[in-house]
């Protein structure tokens, strides 16, 4: 026993002076890897001792923080002995360096992604605006309108003894805001008139209001100025009868009558007018219910009264506001029968103002707004007259032209500018305002446009670049594993590797992208 | 400048009158003196501010240094010296109890501590913290004599005649310290070792 202990110890002894020391002769090495394959406790021990001096290897190292030596020498009172800054080599050591070296390609792919692949095209406003388009009239996108273009600037230029074959056009269409100057004419309003011929004539005979006249007038559209004129005149025509039933004179028939007659004119001039007060009938009285005269005079004087009334035809609604006997009877009158049927007297009405109403079917925005417009002006001055203008911004279309041609042939197209102006303006919307540039052609756009058509704006992913990818992702996830078990100097060595070659196969990729283009 | 001259010449030419060239004498002795301070001493907090009054004392005392002989030997017995000193302080203070706690403090691990060696394994990572931690313990628990030996063997890679002549002892004397303390470090213990 105590010699195996004895023995047991010597190796111990050569296994501290093999792993420590490093001093052992062969021979006794021999003698100890004997003895170790055949004792276990011996081959434990040799465990322990290597796996404790990898241990010990592996310590933690402190470092002295930076303040270290700044404190030192300030203690010690050396000057200028304070540490200078840290050699540039020294600042991006270690992890700095390894930060930076998985930053820099990073930063490279993303600008290359988003720069080329990612990013969206930019929109070319020239193109894209649908209400814009300009394309180059050589290409196979002119428009129709720029094809119009080009072949009348060719053609003028012919005519004109100075042949371009070259000479192009490109349009440019937009809108741009105008303003408008209107003068609207204003109908006077009516309100102090219809009193007084209401005071005048009591309240035996209902009479349509001013609101419900202009409201009415307004809804009819075209003949409404006419109808409310008609329709004023009315309470002055019934005046004047009961005037003269009271008292038949014939001077005072003779002064009421005309405004019965001109009923569809202005009142002041009308009253003013002597020429026609002469022409006009003596007597008409309104047939009312009341009144029962014999049949042959009856007619005759209805038959007068129905040719002012074709004059002085109210539109229907007037029509309707009226009493329903009188419009009945009228309407009797002039169709021969009663109740329905057409009304010849609103057909010989428009005839009688076609171009009032022309000019409100062309325009019934207008004539609306315009008639509001008088309305209020009507009612807050109290004027009769009325003429306002009116301000309003529009859009109107407006073509922008550049005509392509020789430098030398744009003297002589200048003066031809308006002839081609009137030969274009059929190929335009009406109203398209002309601005015409002249200039050189642009041989680079040209090509630009031309070839902007064939490829695609953002550029295909290239195998170059997938394999560099790849490349960089593989040797990040190696450097990170590296990184784990300390190997930093396979990390740095596999790092610069890594950006050798992804810099090679950029440039390759660099090479190659004008022959794929 | 500087960074190719010996230890030796620098110090002469701190002893002429350079004394800018002591930085580098700094530069170069730091680190190590301080794992040195560390490990003699148990107490990572106290470790920086011995080495600053190693470096004071090696400074002040440069004109009594001897050029002809070896700078480092000297510089490690000025630290051994302080380090003695400061043990001897606080030898009523420092306690076992504390020394392990020091050790055992996780800001005393890096983040090298952390990352395995090959594969990360928390079982392993625990046993082998566990093993390092023993291992600490027991340098520790050495004499002071063989602890300083050790030290300087194992973790300033220094040699038998560089360690005899900065403790001022026989190699002979060096060879045996060295060996009983590596026997009570790695063999002569119970418990697991690492996978």
């Amino acid at each position: 026993m105590s010699t195996g202990t004895h023995n047991h110890q010597r190796y111990i002894n050569l296994l501290l002076k093999k792993y420590v020391d490093h001093q052992i002769s062969p021979s006794r090495d021999a003698a100890l890897q004997r003895h170790l394959e055949d004792c276990p406790d011996c081959r434990l021990q040799r465990t322990r001792l290597l796996a404790g001096q990898r241990a010990l290897d592996n310590m933690p190292r402190l470092k002295p923080s930076r303040s270290f030596e700044k404190e030192l020498f300030l203690k010690l009172g050396i000057p200028g002995a304070a540490a200078p800054a840290p050699p540039r080599h020294a600042r991006f050591s270690g992890p700095r360096l390894r930060l930076l070296a998985a930053a820099v390609p990073l930063l490279f792919v993303s600008f290359i992604l988003v720069r080329g692949h990612l990013a969206i095209p930019e929109p070319d406003r020239f193109h894209d605006d649908s209400a814009t388009r300009s394309v180059q009239p050589t290409a196979s996108r002119a428009t129709p309108l720029e094809k119009a273009v080009t072949t009348n600037l060719r053609a003028l230029l012919r005519e004109k003894g100075r042949p371009a074959s070259r000479a192009s056009g490109r349009v440019r269409m937009d809108t741009e805001r105008t303003r408008v100057r209107r003068v609207l004419r204003i109908p006077a309003a009516p309100r102090k008139e219809h009193k007084k011929a209401e005071t005048s004539r009591g309240k035996s005979r209902p009479t349509p209001s001013v609101d419900r006249v202009s409201k009415t007038a307004r809804k009819d559209g075209p003949a409404r100025g006419l109808t409310f004129r008609a329709e004023k005149r009315q309470p002055a025509t019934r005046k004047a009868e009961d005037e003269r039933r009271r008292h038949p004179s014939p001077a005072a028939t003779r002064k009421k009558a005309p405004a019965t007659k001109s009923g569809t004119r202005d009142l002041k001039k009308q009253d003013g007018d002597k020429r026609r007060t002469k022409r006009a009938p003596t007597s008409r009285p309104r047939p009312t219910a009341n009144q029962a005269p014999d049949e042959g005079h009856r007619r005759e004087k209805q038959k007068k009264q129905n040719d002012v009334l074709l004059r002085t035809r109210p539109s229907k609604k007037m029509e309707e506001q009226k009493p329903s006997s009188q419009r009945n009877k009228r309407l009797a009158d002039s169709t021969g029968k009663r109740g329905g049927g057409p009304r010849p007297g609103f057909a010989q009405q428009q005839q009688q103002q076609p171009a009032t109403a022309k000019k409100s079917q062309e325009r019934p925005d207008m004539a609306r707004r315009r008639t509001s417009a008088s309305r209020k002006k009507a009612k807050h001055k109290g004027e009769s007259a009325r003429r306002v203008v009116r301000y309003y911004t529009v859009r109107r279309p407006r073509a922008r032209i550049k005509l392509q041609l020789a430098p030398s042939e744009h003297s002589n197209l200048q003066p031809h500018l308006a002839e081609l102006r009137k030969r274009l303006a059929r190929y335009f919307p009406a109203g398209t305002r002309f601005r015409f540039q002249i200039m050189a052609p642009q041989e680079q756009k040209q090509n630009l446009r031309e070839g902007d058509a064939q490829p695609s704006p953002t550029r295909p992913l290239s195998l170059p670049l997938l394999l560099w990818l790849l490349l960089e992702l593989g040797v990040r996830v190696y450097l990170l594993l590296a990184i784990r078990s300390r190997r930093p100097a396979n990390a740095a060595l596999w790092s610069a590797g890594a950006l050798l070659l992804g810099t090679l196969c950029l440039l390759l990729w660099a090479l190659r992208r004008p022959e794929a283009a | 400048m500087g960074l190719q001259l010996s230890d030796e010449a620098i110090v002469r030419r701190i002893q002429e009158g350079d004394t800018a060239m002591f930085r580098v004498l700094v530069q170069r002795y730091s680190t190590c003196l301080l794992n040195y301070i560390h490990r003699l001493s148990g107490n990572k907090t106290d470790a920086e501010d011995l080495l600053q009054d190693v470096f004071v004392r090696v400074f002040n005392h440069l004109g009594t240094y001897d050029s002809k002989r070896p700078f480092r030997p000297w510089v490690y017995k000025v630290t051994t010296n302080l380090c003695y000193d400061f043990l001897k302080k606080r030898k009523s203070d420092l306690s076992l109890d504390q020394a392990l706690s020091a050790g055992d403090d996780p800001g005393d691990a890096s983040l090298m501590d952390l990352i395995p060696d090959e594969q990360y394994d928390p079982e392993k990572l625990a046993m082998r913290r566990e093993f390092r931690a023993a291992l600490e313990e027991r340098i520790e628990t050495l004499p002071h004599k063989q602890k300083e030996v050790f030290v300087l063997f194992h973790f300033e890679h220094f040699a038998y005649k560089e360690i005899a002549d900065t403790l001022a002892v026989p190699i002979g004397t060096v060879k045996s310290r060295l060996h009983n303390a590596c026997k009570r470090v790695f063999l002569d213990w119970e418990g697991g070792l690492p996978a």
